[in-house]
């Protein structure tokens, strides 16, 4: 169903409002509140703590574009797309509308980062992201559940593509807590499985497993015959991509493979619903820490900068690709 | 649209605002241009405005042809500013102050206040007369909707009889030029705040009104010029709680006589669940200025509680209907 132009851009418009509706709900816990049938708009009120003539015409923005429904008598319940909001379901989106809190100040500078070419956050926070998250716990922690999110997708996928049962060692680089690296050992009885990060946690798979912490512009641990980047070299630059590639380079085994998970752009971003999550998820890396989705040819001359050969591209069933590379002979 | 393009369409309302600010559509207007020569007359990074034009060449705003070279869309092209239907001036409006205050909806759903009192530390109108670029924003917006609208509502209501009329809130003048210019025994009077009506005299005299059309400075909570015989108020009452509202339409109905008549244009939404796009503006109104969008009964006790009897409901073809009141 095509709408006229001035709808259609009237709504792009608008979806900002759109998107922070969804983050109230998702703030007051309303999702959750409806997961056994319809409430009234006082019991709604009631149980969040909102003001209910507001909470009321929210619920009805909300009723506008889909996620609930009002029934007789100013009552609600969740629409079946609605019910990906809730927290107890599987393929819950709750942790991305409530880590929308964290950008959407960032993107308001957007033209800031379009004029300069540096991060909208960090001219909107006064440091740079991960700085950022380092001294807010409460934002760390909403990151890497909707982080966590993301990679459940995205690890189903990878482990389905990808033989991994050839190698020794693994070594998750930046793996952050570990969701990717424990999903590829549960497949791979016989892997070893090494998660390197900054201070992150995990737990299970004790005999497999180890965790390393650390910095990989520093090093990266040692011996691996294969290596893991997955959505790590998107949030960063050319240089700073070069030098986290340059460190795993030098810990792997002579014959050791890298992979690199990440979404890959097509070369031109035509009209199409396949690509707005590709082009809009490069600009969020943009305006969040200063990194960058990247074309094909784009991944080859970074690999080739940092000593790399890229052998082969795996598209998954996720967006992301599998890139595989070893190190180059010279 | 997928529940992630609802929950990140953020990022898509500031590339839209990016790129209306920057007035790149306009650049466009005789053809593409590839995005080295474009960053370099606006003066931007040209790496961060080619992914910024890839995004929305995405979302079909505009088209990338080889090379990086951009071209408008039917889509894009209503960012430009000197267009018919042209959307610039509202895409601008929506990206700057009411993008803020969505940032602090919050505080709206803890205290019912406008979200952008709390962000802006006072009320929109206010901020508006004490920030004139913010102010310029807001009433090129709008006359960009009630360019729209004042067609439909010519087309609509019978104006034959009124000898003089009175726009009360009428920003730049768009709607009585457009009656005036049907109706050329008619004189009008065009009443905003004072900053507001500097920009109207100029429109009106462009129009080539200015003889019929007098402009008028004032504040609609204080004083209306007296004795026309229709009074108009366009996309006014939305923007106030009913507190507000009644106090405005008091003043009215104090400097009308018995029998004359009141016309609001407002979008009436329907008192029941049905899912529509106008209960969004509701929440606009929420959220940037603390009014609200009302349905049919809410304005006829609004209006019969300032002595006005409605008379007619006329539905325009823009979303907005006609809401007839004759003072009792």
């Amino acid at each position: 169903m095509e709408l006229p132009p001035q709808l259609a851009l009237a709504r792009m418009m608008s979806g900002y409002a759109v998107s922070q509706l969804i983050y109230v709900a998702a703030k007051l816990g309303i999702p959750d509140l409806l997961k056994d049938g319809p409430l009234t708009i006082d019991k709604l009120a009631a149980g969040t703590n909102a003001h209910q003539a507001s909470l009321l015409r929210v619920l009805r923005g909300l009723a506008a574009v889909g996620l609930f429904k009002e029934s007789s008598g100013k009552s609600f319940e969740l629409t079946p797309l609605g019910q990906y909001l809730r927290t107890d379901v599987p393929e819950s989106v709750a942790p991305m509308a409530l880590f929308s809190q964290d950008s959407y100040a960032a993107w308001g500078d957007l033209l800031y980062a379009v004029e300069t070419g540096e991060p909208a956050f960090t001219h909107v926070f006064g440091m740079h992201r991960y700085q950022y998250l380092e001294q807010h716990p409460d934002a760390a922690a909403r990151f890497n559940a909707a982080m966590a999110l993301l990679s459940a997708q995205l690890r189903r996928a990878v482990v389905a593509t990808y033989d991994f049962s050839r190698f020794k060692t693994a070594v998750d680089v930046g793996g952050g807590q570990g969701g990717l690296l424990i999903e590829i050992l549960r497949a791979n009885p016989a892997v070893h499985g090494i998660l390197f990060d900054t201070a992150s946690v995990a737990n299970g798979l004790a005999e497999q497993f180890e965790v390393v912490a650390g910095n990989f512009f520093d090093s990266v641990p040692s011996g691996g015959d294969l290596y893991l980047l997955a959505h790590v070299i998107h949030n960063w630059n050319d240089d700073d991509s070069t030098r986290i590639l340059r460190n795993c380079r030098d810990a792997m085994t002579d014959d050791g493979t890298l992979l690199i998970i990440e979404m890959i752009m097509p070369d031109e971003c035509g009209p199409s619903p396949a690509n707005y999550p590709l082009a809009m998820t490069d600009l969020q890396m943009f305006v969040m820490t200063g990194g960058r989705e990247r074309t094909e040819a784009e991944f080859r001359a970074l690999l080739e900068s940092a000593g790399f050969e890229l052998k082969r591209i795996i598209r998954t069933q996720a967006l992301e690709s599998i890139i595989e590379c070893t190190r180059s002979r010279s | 649209m997928t529940l992630r393009q609802m929950f990140t369409g953020y990022w898509v309302s500031q590339s839209i605002y990016a790129v209306a600010k920057l007035g790149v559509a306009d650049l466009l207007r005789d053809g593409p241009q590839d995005v080295e020569q474009l960053a370099r007359t606006l003066r931007v990074d040209q790496g961060a405005l080619y992914r910024m034009m890839r995004a929305l060449a995405s979302h079909g705003l505009f088209a990338e042809d080889h090379d990086h070279r951009f071209r408008l869309t039917p889509l894009g092209g209503l960012l430009q500013t000197d267009v018919p239907g042209s959307m610039r001036a509202m895409a601008i409006w929506n990206g700057e102050l009411p993008y803020r205050a969505w940032g602090s909806v919050m505080h709206t759903m803890e205290t019912g206040q406008p979200a952008l009192k709390h962000a802006l530390g006072m009320r929109l109108f206010d901020y508006l007369s004490q920030h004139p670029e913010s102010r310029r924003v807001f009433d090129e917006a709008m006359t960009g909707l009630s360019m729209q609208v004042s067609q439909a509502v010519v087309s609509a209501y019978d104006f034959s009889g009124v000898r003089r009329i009175v726009d009360v809130g009428g920003g730049e003048g768009t709607l009585v030029a457009s009656i005036l210019a049907a109706h050329d025994q008619m004189e009008g009077i065009l009443f905003d705040l004072p900053p507001a009506v500097e920009n109207a005299r100029k429109q009106i005299e462009r129009a080539g009104l200015a003889s019929r059309c007098e402009v008028a400075g004032g504040d609609f909570f204080e004083q209306v010029p007296a004795g026309a015989d229709c009074y108009i108020l366009a996309s006014v009452i939305h923007d106030w709680d009913d507190e507000h509202s009644l106090r405005i339409l008091k003043q009215c109905r104090r400097s009308m006589d018995h029998g004359k008549r009141l016309l609001l244009v407002e979008c009436v939404i329907p008192d029941s669940s049905e899912p529509l796009f106008s209960k969004l503006l509701d929440l606009q109104m929420l959220v940037v200025t603390g009014g609200r969008e009302r349905t049919e009964t809410q304005f006829r006790d609004l209006l019969n509680a300032a002595e006005f009897r409605v008379s007619r409901v006329i539905q325009t073809t823009a979303p907005e209907c006609v809401i007839e009141g004759v003072a009792i």
